[in-house]
């Protein structure tokens, strides 16, 4: 009797917390639910056997799915998403690393929706728990608007540079003809203002072009045509269109290069941009009578560049933002700066499109020293290149302010193969 | 004196180069388009042609293969140069395979540097036709 007394207590005991319990799981689920509901951004819940549990209104709205009909199904029934780059299929697995890490991922996807739309989104995973069961929480946002901002951003750029360049070239040209044939009729002052003028302009053009460049990298429009190159012959050209300007400076100005170098796979044109805004870079930012050298050496599976100076130097602070896009090293001159803050970004994509590595040491007011490694050719790649080579090879020669491209001797260009 | 052919749309920019060639003593005639161009070159004897490549009614690349397929010699053998902007790699590695002589990046280079770079261009064009007995060339 006793007994049966404590046994159906105990029994009591376990419902009331059974149900006490249930009950509280539910409340939590439903307290969860409702803040899920109230979020902006479009969330799922899936559980452990990758089927939906819950989605909110924003997602039954961005899918085109209702509640109802997407509750218990498998969430790549429901929610088809693919690789924002190639269109590949991308499947729950491959975004849900969540499940397992428990920290918050991010991925561009495309989302296709349930009328056969697709829609740029922003999804995020994270671990979760739905009352008491383990489960993802997915939620995500269209960024297709952003997308196509910054599409028109980057197209407006393109197109605003290309229109202005026009008429500058023109405002470049007449002070450029009035320099060369009339200075002997102008006053000293107009000669002054005309020099002023003519250095203005030739900013302004480089700004542009420098606009265009970046246009074209965010665009995926930057290409490079790389075939086997002696980079010596475009370092040396290079090098000495640099040395009036560094002699005018009183720059000790000197470039160190082994008489034969290994062939390397890159664009002409493109590797010659990389080396003149470093060499130029060094020269602005070094004081006159300083210290430039440009050293070359092969280390046996790349070349490696490097272009030192005993200039200003760049700040500690500054060398982690230093190839980001309109960086600028502030207050690093009295005058002002002088870049447009796009000449590294730049440098260093085109080094990337060559498969190759820049770096940066810097000690401010000691001086600074970028690095660039380039791969050597592979005898396969010359092979591939050798008949190509000779007509079309071409060379960048630097001339002052100027680039002109000239076609390559073609004994020159295959030397050393 | 040298007789050459500048091809540009550009108002401004056709003017200031054929002033600039002219003070640099050259004979110019001016094209407006690649059609005028091309009626141009056949008609006269040019030495050198200066081409744009965004030009209406017939681009400098047409102009250019144009002189270099249908025309006979000595005009078919012209030589060409092809001032264009930047960045417009694939037009400039199809413009060498056409048979074009060079080419000059209008943006970055001042017209005078351009009349430089024409300069040059004769005087090793010389060196190499006529070549000096004694001087051994180097590359």
């Amino acid at each position: 009797m006793f007994f049966l007394l404590i046994f159906s207590a105990l029994i009591l005991v376990i419902i009331t917390v059974f149900i006490i319990n249930s009950s509280y799981a539910r409340a939590v689920r439903n307290a969860q639910e409702s803040i899920i509901s109230s979020l902006n951004e479009a969330a799922i819940v899936v559980d452990n056997n990758k089927n939906v549990l819950f989605l909110n209104s924003p997602a039954e709205m961005l899918i085109g799915i209702s509640k109802k009909e997407a509750t218990g199904k498998s969430i790549d029934t429901v929610f088809q998403v693919s690789s924002a780059e190639n269109d590949a299929p991308a499947p729950y697995s491959l975004y849900s690393e969540a499940a397992n890490v428990a920290t918050r991922q991010s991925h561009t996807l495309l989302l296709r929706k349930a009328n056969g739309d697709k829609a740029q989104i922003l999804l995020t995973t994270a671990k979760n728990a739905l009352g008491t069961n383990d489960c993802v929480l997915i939620t995500f946002l269209d960024t297709s608007k952003e997308k196509q901002l910054e599409e028109m951003k980057v197209d407006f750029v393109s197109m605003a540079a290309h229109e202005l360049r026009t008429p500058l070239t023109a405002i470049r040209g007449y002070a450029s003809l009035l320099q060369m044939h009339y200075m002997s009729h102008l006053e000293p002052s107009a000669k002054e203002f005309l020099t002023r003028l003519i250095v203005s302009t030739t900013n302004l053009t480089n700004l542009i072009d420098n606009l265009l460049s970046v246009s074209r990298i965010e665009q995926n429009d930057l290409t490079v045509e790389v075939k086997p190159l002696d980079l010596g012959i475009i370092v040396k050209d290079i090098f000495s269109s640099f040395e009036q300007q560094a002699l005018t400076r009183k720059q000790h100005f000197t470039l160190n290069i082994p008489d034969k170098l290994p062939l390397v796979m890159a664009d002409p044109f493109r590797i010659g941009q990389v080396f003149i805004n470093l060499i130029s870079n060094a020269i602005n930012y070094t004081p006159d009578e300083g210290t430039i050298i440009i050293t070359v050496a092969d280390r046996s599976d790349h070349l490696e560049i490097t272009v030192q100076d005993n200039g200003e130097g760049i700040p500690k602070e500054a060398m982690s933002r230093l190839f980001t896009k309109f960086f600028r090293v502030s207050g690093s001159l009295e005058q002002g700066s002088k870049g447009t803050g796009l000449g590294l970004y730049i440098t260093k994509s085109i080094v990337e499109m060559h498969k190759g590595k820049i770096s940066a040491e810097s000690t401010l007011g000691k001086g600074s020293t970028f690095t660039i490694s380039l791969p050597i050719a592979t005898e396969e790649q010359k092979a591939q290149q050798e008949k190509q080579i000779g007509n079309n090879a071409f060379l960048t020669v630097k001339n002052g302010q100027g680039i002109i491209i000239k076609k390559m001797p073609a004994n020159t260009a295959s030397a050393n193969i | 004196m040298r007789k050459i052919l500048i091809a540009e749309d550009d108002f401004f920019i056709r003017d200031i180069y054929s002033k600039v060639f002219s003070l640099s003593g050259y004979d110019v005639q001016v094209a407006v388009d690649g059609m005028d161009a091309l009626e141009k070159i056949k008609a006269n004897n040019f030495e050198l042609i200066l081409l744009d490549i965004m030009m209406p009614r017939m681009t400098g690349i047409d102009v250019l293969k144009n002189v270099r397929t249908t025309l006979q010699p000595p005009v078919k053998d012209t030589p060409i140069f092809i001032i264009t902007n930047l960045g417009q790699q694939d037009v400039i590695e199809e413009a060498f395979k056409l048979g074009m002589d060079g080419y000059i990046l209008k943006s970055q280079v001042s017209p005078q540097q351009i009349v430089d770079e024409i300069n040059n261009y004769f005087i090793n064009k010389e060196a190499i036709t006529n070549p000096i007995p004694t001087g051994g060339q180097t590359t």
